[in-house]
């Protein structure tokens, strides 16, 4: 990055905080406040970046990588970015988002591959992966200190095999992890090795004893849990991805609050149909009103109220992506076809407007801060 | 209608008087042309369908009518299947068409309810109904499954059947013209002709990535569930069983596969408009074309050699090998789409929709 480019950034940093984002001559008053963005990307070409946008979705850094990129974490403390890769991916790329450089590649321990997901507790001091165990292809949770060089400290059991998101649950004493129940090994790429005992979950592990304590379980075997997203009030919010036929009507979006069982969101059959059995990012807004969920294989991002689980309306995207809560009823989206925008408005209303294009397909997750 | 008819000739005259046309503007708006007339020729089919069902009901034909009728409904629109793009996709009206798979008989349980629940059903009962009741596949099980066609010639069933049978024609029928006339539309068709040169980065969908994407996942579906799923290999078991494949009601799969195959064909060579071949040709790349044919012929001489219904030839072990054989080809005609033909056409395909995790 080049240092009047980084100034030009800083600048639109601190108004962008402000509500306004200075563009030439006009100035754009913003629905939610951000400062900046974290994704992975590919080019046309298929090489691998991680990427960090301001907020006017303008690249202030993007590092070629040799692995694909999933989600990412930011780490205020240090200011530093973490990326994971996907499956079967076992990179951990940190960047320092001061200077926008890669500073460090981590590669997992023996046996070990990332999920493409993290995520750091309160203080920023530990950083909890999934990942998979190669030699019983059991799901873990691996555990990393922060302090100085971040290293692996620990491992603990996912409750389940191929976990893949996770988020912590407020007052920061457990997690919650979305266990696909996929089992894949690199030896046969992504090739899902268990399709007839699949046994996806919904987790609650506590961080005090390193034990599951709660675990819930989807109607269908092949309805595997992958991203979730947690409200304020401790609400979950997690997308399936259907492994059976496409013509099977499951319910792809469930709502969850520890002590109760899942609650499945009413999903329209045109809705079911148009999105393939496929769900990709999930994001509560700030207000915990509104939840949305990215459907790529439909092109469109569904919303649902949180109280009542009704079906709000789609918002349309090509290759829908990275959904990222930025306020009250707003969200930052990108989608494969390198487009980066706001989504606000009133709760049963929401709009979009774009913020940049680009060459750059985004994938699945992005990170707001 | 006339005038849009018009107004829409018009303009790929204009297109075609063109002398700076690209070669890629010339084979997406003759497929534009193409899929208009395989729509038109689905529309009309569906019309017959509708008059077939309410003579067989009045009794001036017996059922072989309307199941022939059928067939030849269900052959057009095995014809234009693969189009999984524009405006038939955006409003769901493919799975309005037809509804498969179907491993838990979903058609009929919803079928039975309609006949169980409602006094008098005409067009808007089925409109109004689930998907699942709204297409062929519902039409065919009233047809051609046993239970339902005794029905028709006795039992206090027969007039709400009947009912059933031709509401469901005329929705097709209403279906498919809706269908026709948005794929039509001028400013559908002008977005869709002006994408093929405002996405030149390679990262946003076209017409041409749109085209060679729905080509390959018709043909992932024939392998993956027309031919895999009746074969077992959906199942961890890998047991066959030929009430997975697609038509085993009407002993139609084999011929859904041939059409779709010669779809396929007819995309790559017509010798009547600018095809698949001559844009392949106009980057150098003919030979492309040449392997592309020489694999979908590979396919139709091995579908060829089965001479039973894949119902029943999937669970014969003598049939078993170019079975499998078939399965192979068509994977090697998909690897060929996803490497060889996009590299030349210079287009990528759906990035997180293909390949997300």
């Amino acid at each position: 990055m080049q240092r009047r480019d980084f100034c030009k950034w800083s600048l639109l940093a601190v108004a962008a905080a402000g509500g306004v984002v200075c563009t030439g001559e006009e100035k754009v008053a913003l629905n939610s406040a951000f400062q900046g963005i974290f994704s992975g990307c590919d080019d046309q070409h298929g090489q691998h970046y991680i990427a960090y946008l301001n907020s006017s979705g303008e690249f202030v850094s993007r590092v070629p990588v040799p692995q694909r990129v999933h989600g990412s974490v930011y780490v205020p403390q240090q200011q530093l970015a973490l990326f994971f890769a996907r499956r079967p991916g076992t990179h951990l790329y940190i960047m320092d988002t001061a200077s926008g450089r890669l500073v460090q590649t981590l590669e997992n321990t023996k046996d070990r591959h990332f999920y493409g997901h993290g995520v750091i507790s309160d203080d920023g001091e530990w950083l909890y992966t999934t990942e998979n165990n190669l030699s019983d292809l059991s799901g873990l949770i691996g555990v990393y200190s922060l302090q100085g060089t971040p290293k692996k400290v620990a491992e603990l059991s996912s409750g389940g095999i191929g976990p893949h998101q996770l988020a912590l649950m407020p007052g920061g004493d457990s997690l919650v992890i979305a266990n696909g129940g996929m089992a894949t090994h690199p030896s046969s790429g992504r090739e899902v090795l268990n399709l007839e005992s699949m046994a996806p979950n919904l987790a609650y592990l506590d961080l005090a004893s390193g034990r599951v304590k709660e675990l819930h379980e989807p109607p269908h075997h092949r309805m595997s849990i992958r991203h979730l997203d947690v409200a304020a009030d401790g609400s979950v919010v997690f997308g399936v991805q259907h492994q059976g036929e496409l013509t099977e009507a499951v319910p792809l979006v469930g709502r969850h609050r520890r002590g109760e069982s899942i609650k499945w969101l009413a999903l329209p059959e045109a809705i079911q149909l148009k999105v393939r059995q496929y769900t990709a990012s999930v994001a509560v807004d700030a207000g915990g009103q509104t939840a949305l969920v990215s459907c790529p294989r439909g092109n469109l991002i569904g919303c649902w109220d949180m109280a009542s689980g009704r079906f709000l309306q789609q918002l349309e995207s090509q290759d829908a992506a990275g959904l990222y809560r930025a306020g009250t009823n707003a969200w930052v989206s990108s989608n494969g076809v390198g487009q980066v925008s706001v989504l606000s408005g009133d709760h049963s209303s929401l709009s979009s407007r774009p913020l940049s294009s680009s060459g750059y397909r985004w994938d699945n997750h992005l990170t707001v801060i | 209608m006339a005038l849009r008819v018009l107004l829409l000739t018009v303009f790929w005259l204009f297109l075609g008087s063109c002398d700076r046309t690209s070669p890629e503007e010339k084979w997406v708006s003759a497929l534009s042309q193409h899929i208009d007339s395989s729509y038109a020729t689905l529309h009309s089919n569906s019309q017959l369908l509708v008059e077939s069902a309410q003579a067989f009901c009045n009794q001036s034909s017996d059922i072989n009518t309307p199941r022939q009728q059928w067939r030849k409904t269900m052959d057009a629109w095995q014809d234009v299947q693969w189009v999984r793009f524009g405006p038939i996709v955006e409003t769901n009206d493919d799975w309005k068409i037809q509804f498969w798979p179907d491993k838990k008989n979903i058609v009929a349980r919803k079928i039975n309810k309609i006949l169980d629940d409602e006094s008098s059903i005409d067009e808007s009962v089925v409109a109004n109904a689930s998907v699942v009741v709204q297409g062929l596949s519902a039409v065919e099980l009233l047809l051609f499954d046993e239970p339902y066609v005794s029905r028709f010639s006795e039992g206090n069933l027969v007039a709400k059947q009947c009912q059933l049978l031709v509401a469901i024609a005329n929705n097709l029928s209403s279906n498919t013209d809706k269908i026709l006339q948005k794929w039509r539309d001028p400013k559908y068709q002008a977005s869709w002709m002006a994408s093929v040169h405002e996405a030149q980065d390679g990262v946003h969908a076209n017409a041409v990535s749109d085209a060679v994407g729905a080509m390959l996942t018709q043909m992932e579906k024939v392998k993956t569930d027309k031919l895999g799923g009746p074969l077992g290999y959906k199942n961890r078991n890998r047991q066959p069983n030929g009430y997975f494949s697609e038509g085993w009601r009407s002993n139609s799969s084999l011929d859904n596969i041939k059409i779709n195959l010669l779809t396929m064909q007819g995309l790559m060579v017509n010798d009547d408009a600018y095809d698949l071949r001559t844009l392949l040709e106009s980057k150098g790349n003919g030979v492309i074309a040449d392997e592309f044919q020489a694999r979908l012929n590979d396919a139709l001489s091995l579908l060829a050699t089965v001479d039973k219904p894949l119902r029943e030839a999937v669970m014969d072990v003598g049939y078993r090998p170019q079975l499998e054989e078939l399965y192979q080809s068509i994977g090697e005609l998909n690897t060929l789409i996803k490497t060889k033909l996009t590299v030349a056409l210079g287009i990528n395909l759906g990035f997180n929709s293909n390949d997300g995790d």
